[in-house]
């Protein structure tokens, strides 16, 4: 089944399996890679904290 | 927090919103396998100090001590029979699964760079934190020149540098010596304790010192006048806003550590009196 149809399951699989796979994501936009992620740089300044 | 697992300690950090920590030892060598204390250390560091200020304990707790003090001992040779053979694949997996949430780990402090741990111990403690991608790490100040050296060097033979961390005792020149024994001293200074000591020329230490401060603990200290208060963020003497725009407009590199050191009020806990922190931050800085 090579036709359109096969082609967008194949493609959507193929999205369902990167999701699950962080590696994936290593070359995409920061703006994907960093969705949901913290972020406490502000203004240039990296604010962090000590964990106890 | 009660709970110090690495999963644990992992989402206080992402739920704070924050993104790159200085890690104590425990979360990182408790997930490689560090067997755990069973010693009571609140009641042993209770009776140390008591002892330490010149106070009289009874019969019974000079006997309670002295077995704690026989039980750490043992354990630290557990620990350290164990840190002598660790596999630092251990680490390596614990900064991924940081990094794969979103956190850096910029510093990492176990209580292995004292001048009761061995060179061996030492030398762990430098490999553990390269593995987990630090750039330092972390220890109080030992006021001891010969120790500062010793660190210093090999933090040069590990390519990793040894940040200082100071209280009160912190002035202008506190680390000078140690600045000049190895280019792998820096400072781990800490802005709120340097207030709180009554000085009044912390710009003039940050411009002077930028480029050897590997990281500051952050937080909003009292003046002596005022009583050395640790506060909520923007109630305190510490100048916050600044330190940070200096930061900001000098670029420069070095992080700014929230420390939570003031009473969390009630019906709070500390996830969110970071968030406090981190939110005091943001608007001082945009």
């Amino acid at each position: 089944m090579n036709n359109r149809r096969s082609f967008l399951i194949k493609s959507a699989l193929g999205i369902v399996g990167a999701g699950i796979s962080p590696a994936w994501l290593q070359g995409a936009p920061g703006i994907i890679r960093n969705y949901n992620k913290p972020n406490s740089k502000i203004n240039g300044v990296q604010i962090g904290c000590i964990t106890y | 927090m009660a709970d110090q697992s690495a999963e644990a300690t992992l989402n206080y950090v992402t739920e704070s919103g924050i993104n790159a920590i200085e890690l104590m030892g425990g979360p990182a060598e408790s997930f490689a396998g560090m067997p755990e204390s069973t010693i009571d250390r609140r009641k042993f560091y209770q009776l140390m100090s008591r002892q330490r200020r010149g106070e009289t304990l009874s019969t019974d707790e000079s006997k309670e001590l002295a077995e704690l003090q026989k039980e750490s001992a043992a354990f630290g040779k557990l620990v350290s029979e164990w840190r002598s053979k660790t596999d630092f694949k251990a680490f390596e997996k614990f900064k991924k699964m940081y990094k794969d949430a979103g956190v850096s780990i910029y510093a990492f402090k176990p209580a292995a760079f004292g001048q009761g741990n061995s060179d061996a111990e030492i030398a762990y403690g430098m490999k553990a934190a390269k593995a987990l991608g630090s750039s330092h790490v972390t220890l109080e100040h030992p006021s001891d020149d010969a120790h500062t050296q010793k660190l210093g060097k090999m933090g040069e033979r590990h390519r990793m540098s040894v940040g200082y961390h100071g209280h009160e005792q912190q002035t202008f020149d506190f680390w000078d010596t140690a600045l000049a024994q190895s280019p792998a001293n820096g400072l781990n200074f800490d802005a709120g304790h340097y207030i709180a000591a009554g000085h009044v020329d912390i710009m003039k230490l940050l411009k002077k010192q930028h480029n050897r401060i590997l990281s500051m603990h952050t937080k909003d200290r009292q003046t002596p006048a005022n009583g050395k208060g640790n506060l909520p963020w923007g109630e305190g003497d510490t100048p916050l806003k600044e330190i940070l725009h200096l930061i900001r407009d000098e670029k420069f590199r070095f992080p700014a550590t929230i420390e939570l050191e003031y009473q969390v009020p009630e019906g709070s806990d500390a996830v969110k009196e970071v968030q406090n922190c981190l939110e005091h931050c943001r608007k001082l800085l945009v």
